[in-house]
């Protein structure tokens, strides 16, 4: 039977390329990084949501079961030039000149970061103690602690801006990135256990500690870390030549509040894959309205694409969390399975 | 008691009882300050509406409520009270009451835009401060205020001959609001202009004033867009309620 | 220096025709001292300012429709505009033509019954003052041609609310490196300092001077003048060059206002960035209108040397 080819091997995409090879499927896993493991491995989560474990672990671990197995070709710094046929006989073209026939293809190529620059008001790259939770999990994974990027002292104040290049129609992202607002809840007390001195204020519109993810992260954030809430969103982040300015709107007491920070923190959202215009086109899938790949329908085939024969799982859908993107994963697994066996039946019959 | 955020209460909602004794405590004085409950009986579920129906306000009801407007406001920095989130939740509410306290200072908005700049849900704001200080006026809660004078006056001219010619409309504002053209400070400015370019400014002031500055062939324009302003004033006074003008019995 | 904006169609608008007529006169005489060509349009219209769309935002768009279908109609790709108010408004137009079908059929109903062609989204594209410099000559372009250096002119660069807000009809800008920022906008920094101005940090470039109510409401548009004159001096800035007549006026306006009224003098000195930039490139102060400006800046220019 052909093999099938996956996509992308952040967490979707590893546990999608696990599960086929676990029911004896040859697969083949491409990635366009130099190593596996996505976005978690990529940009260096540090703790995760919400096991706690470090992400290089938790996701090492999927790696190394994947780069191990005899079943799974794995090919890194590599991209999918064309793609044609029809289930069960496809062929694609690789960026190495590798021709593959593949009996089915899935998309589990995730998202883009936010890229702050979007947003100028708010001081990214202008101000250098203006980061985003990516970097934050970077000082924290790297074991460098929080510290301030402009002369590396410990920041005795720190903000952490919700919602940044999400729900905002001014730069046309009009998605909550669903993740952001416990990734933030959890850096601030991570922040809280490192620098006891440091008070962490969030400024938040609505608080999305969806499920099971409320009591662990909102409560125990405010209950045992003392973290701040403010229900604000501001406007612009400003210098005094010292400390970073945020003036916000504190809408429940409906008065100016001006805090002085010695950071500022832009809980970044996950914005659709720069890439989707063109796989779109190699892959001729469709793209929902936002721009992330359109799934066929919610229900009955939750893991096909507009196109039969090709699936999609985790953020490449939309924003997901690690653990939805895994099960996404293995659902298309499971689909593009009977899908391949379907034909291959039919064609021994 | 101590009461906290007692700015945010009205004077007339804290009552202190002189000589009181509750369950045998005294508690006269501060001790028995108390914030009058408050049940609100006004609320006007058609001013969302209705403002939505004046230019500007179209969106209104997109507003989430974030404060991204009133803290970027130019005027909220001069005046605290000047607050366009908090009248936006009125309006959306209908507490026409409670809007009706800060009438007098919703037209101050400068269109600055920087509101609009940091909305993230596009409402508009600043169109939205515009349709309130229209309904305002169109259901008679304010008197005409300067602003509108001026852009009256302003715009009045556009329409007429397609192009104004600032002195007239400066002269013409200031005769509509009453005031004098001579003001001090507005004497000390020409005066200073006139000692170093006498001749260039007056003969240009004068030409200005003999020749009105106009767009050729602009009449079918004026008679198009007037018979268009007409047909906007029909629909805004019906969408508020109001009687047709020259429609009285 | 490229061929883009050699020659393009030209908007002055009422401002410049009046108050403004210095802008006016540095900009025309700017663009001859570099070899640009300015053709006005033909029988233009007033763009409405920031009064026509209070009472009907639509209007506006008309009448910024006309206008740019009158360059169109003369063959033009670009028209350029000096003033921020008729900037935006043009720009306004452009995008509301694009985006709201409901302005489209006014604009469209308006021009049948006003008896001209209704102008359609993507005909011209309308620049301001400072792109027409910063792309046809750069900052290159200038250094090479600058006789008289403003070195030493300690320049805050003002560029006022109608320049950058709303982001949604600037598509161009905050593009990354080379394109203009909504929030910190600095294409005059480049221009003034490229003819040797020092630039000085100012916070309060994209803050409100008020000019919607510079009568309506004189008292509110005196203190936010009066906040932009006295953080300019904090700066150590000698001038806050302006690239918007309704933004020149005010500032100039009120800082007699705020000497006369509230007793607070400031000595700052208000320039068109034109009239700075032909300075610098050898023209007199007369040639730049600098004798029509309110703001008195001749010692300055004994001072510096300049304008001579
Ligand atoms: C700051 C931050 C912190 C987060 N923390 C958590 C957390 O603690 N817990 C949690 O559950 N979620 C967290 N998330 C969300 C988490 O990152 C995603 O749920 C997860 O990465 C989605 O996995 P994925 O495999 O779908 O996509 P990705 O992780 O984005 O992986 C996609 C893979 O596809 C590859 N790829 C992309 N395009 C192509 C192409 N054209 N050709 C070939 N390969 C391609 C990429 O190189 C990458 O390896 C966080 C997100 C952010 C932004
Ligand atoms: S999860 Fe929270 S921070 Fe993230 S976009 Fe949604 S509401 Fe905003
Ligand atoms: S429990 Fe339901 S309603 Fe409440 S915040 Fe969560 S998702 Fe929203
Ligand atoms: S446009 Fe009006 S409401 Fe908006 S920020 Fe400016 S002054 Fe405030
Ligand atoms: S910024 Fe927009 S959404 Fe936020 S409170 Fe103001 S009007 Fe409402």
């Amino acid at each position: 039977m052909k093999p099938i080819l996956v996509l992308g091997g952040g967490p979707a995409g590893l546990s999608a390329a696990y599960a086929l090879a676990a029911m004896g499927q040859r697969t083949i896993l491409v990635d366009k990084a130099d190593r596996l493991g996505g976005a978690p491995i990529l940009t260096g989560y540090a703790k995760l949501v919400p096991s706690g474990e470090w992400a290089k672990d938790a996701i090492g671990g999927m790696v190394r079961r994947v780069e191990g197995n005899p079943l799974i070709e794995v090919q890194r710094a590599t991209t999918v030039r064309s793609f044609s046929g029809e289930p069960g006989d496809f062929r694609a073209r690789l960026s190495t000149g590798a021709e593959l026939q593949l009996g089915a293809a899935l998309l589990c190529t995730g998202f883009t970061h936010f890229d702050s620059i979007n947003k100028p008001e708010w001081g990214f790259g202008t101000y250098p103690d203006v980061v985003t939770t990516a970097q934050v999990e970077q000082m924290i994974s790297s074991g460098k602690g929080v510290r301030c990027p402009s002369d590396g002292r410990e920041p005795e104040r720190v903000a952490i801006l919700l919602c940044v290049g999400s729900r905002d129609r001014q730069i046309g992202r009009e998605w909550c990135s669903k993740i952001c607002c416990t990734v933030s809840a959890n850096i601030a007390m991570e922040i809280r256990d490192q620098l006891p001195k440091c008070n962490v204020y969030i400024y938040y519109m609505d608080i999305r500690t969806f499920g099971l993810y409320e009591d662990t992260y909102y409560w125990e954030s405010q209950e045992k870390h003392k973290v701040k809430y403010i229900k604000a969103r501001i406007a612009e982040v400003t210098s005094d030549g010292k400390r970073l300015i945020v003036k916000g709107e504190d809408t429940l007491v409906k008065r100016p509040i001006t805090i002085p920070f010695d950071m500022v923190v832009h809980a970044i959202g996950m914005d659709p894959n720069l890439d989707n215009l063109t796989l779109s086109a190699v892959f001729d899938v469709k793209l929902e309205r936002h721009g992330h790949i359109a799934k066929a329908s919610s229900y009955t085939s939750m893991s096909h694409t507009s196109r039969p024969g090709v699936f999609v799982a985790g953020a490449a859908t939309g924003p997901e969390t690690i653990d939805d993107s895994i099960a996404q994963g293995q659902a298309a697994a499971m689909a593009a399975l009977a899908s391949v066996q379907g034909r291959a039946r039919e064609a021994a019959e | 008691m101590p009461i906290h955020e007692k700015s945010l209460i009205r004077p007339e909602n804290l009552v202190t009882h002189e000589q009181l004794t509750l369950e045998g405590v005294d508690v006269s004085g501060h001790w028995s300050t108390f914030i009058r409950s408050r049940v609100i009986t006004d609320y006007n579920e058609a001013m969302e509406e209705e403002i939505a129906a004046l230019p500007g306000g179209e969106y209104i009801h997109r507003c989430w409520q974030c404060g991204s407007c009133t803290n970027s406001c130019t005027v909220n920095a001069v005046n605290p009270d000047f607050n366009p989130r908090y009248w936006i939740y009125l309006i959306r509410m209908g507490l026409e009451e409670e809007l009706l306290r800060d009438k007098d200072i919703v037209w101050q908005c400068v269109s600055c835009n920087k509101c609009t700049y940091a909305c993230p849900r596009d409402v508009n704001p600043e169109g939205v401060m515009k349709a309130t200080a229209h309904w305002l006026e169109l259901k008679g809660h304010t008197a005409k205020k300067p602003s509108m004078e001026f852009d009256e006056v302003f715009s009045e001219q556009v329409f007429a001959t397609g192009k104004i010619e600032e002195g007239r409309v400066l002269r013409q504002f200031f005769a509509r609001t009453g005031q004098s053209l001579f003001q001090d400070w507005l004497v000390a400015l020409v005066r200073g202009l006139a000692i170093r370019r006498p001749i260039g400014l007056l003969a240009r002031l004068a030409i200005a004033s003999i020749f009105r500055p106009r767009t050729r062939g602009w009449s079918r324009a004026r008679a198009a867009i007037n018979e268009y302003l007409g047909e906007q004033e029909t629909a805004q006074r019906r969408a508020l309620g109001l009687e047709q003008r020259g429609s009285e019995r | 220096m490229t061929g883009k904006y050699r020659k393009v169609a030209y908007y002055p608008g009422c401002a410049l025709e009046g108050t403004g007529h210095a802008y006016n006169r540095s900009t025309t005489a700017l663009g001859q001292a570099l070899g640009l060509d300015l053709v006005e349009l033909k029988n233009w219209n007033c763009c409405g300012a920031m009064e026509v769309k209070n009472l009907d935002p639509k209007l506006q768009t008309y009448l910024s429709a006309r206008n740019l279908g009158i360059a169109e109609k003369m063959g033009f790709e670009t028209v350029m505009a000096p003033c921020n108010g008729c900037y935006h408004n043009l720009k306004k137009a452009e995008y509301d033509l694009a985006h709201d079908p409901a302005s489209r059929g006014l604009v469209g109903q308006l021009s049948q019954k006003a008896g001209h062609a209704a102008y359609e989204p993507g005909g011209v594209t309308t620049i301001h003052a400072l792109d027409w410099i910063k792309e046809a000559i750069g900052e290159d372009g200038l250094r090479e041609r600058v006789k008289h250096s403003l070195k030493g002119v300690k320049i805050a660069n003002y560029y006022g609310c109608m320049y950058t807000r709303p982001r949604h009809i600037f598509p161009e800008k905050d593009k990354g490196p080379g394109s203009e920022s909504t929030s910190k906008p600095h294409f005059m920094d480049d221009l003034l300092a490229a003819a040797g101005a020092e630039c000085v940090d100012y916070p309060l470039k994209t803050a409100c001077c008020g000019g919607a109510h510079t009568l309506s409401d004189s008292d509110t548009s005196t203190k936010l003048v009066l906040n932009l004159l006295t953080t300019a001096e904090a700066c150590g800035a000698d001038v806050i060059a302006t690239e918007c007549p309704t933004c020149h006026t005010g500032l100039e306006m009120h800082q007699v206002r705020a000497a006369r009224v509230l007793g607070k003098r400031t000595r700052v000195k208000i320039l068109y960035f034109t009239q700075l930039l032909g300075m610098a490139l050898g023209l007199s102060a007369r040639r730049v209108g600098v004798q029509e400006n309110m703001s008195d800046a001749c010692d300055l220019f004994r001072e510096k040397g300049l304008g001579r």
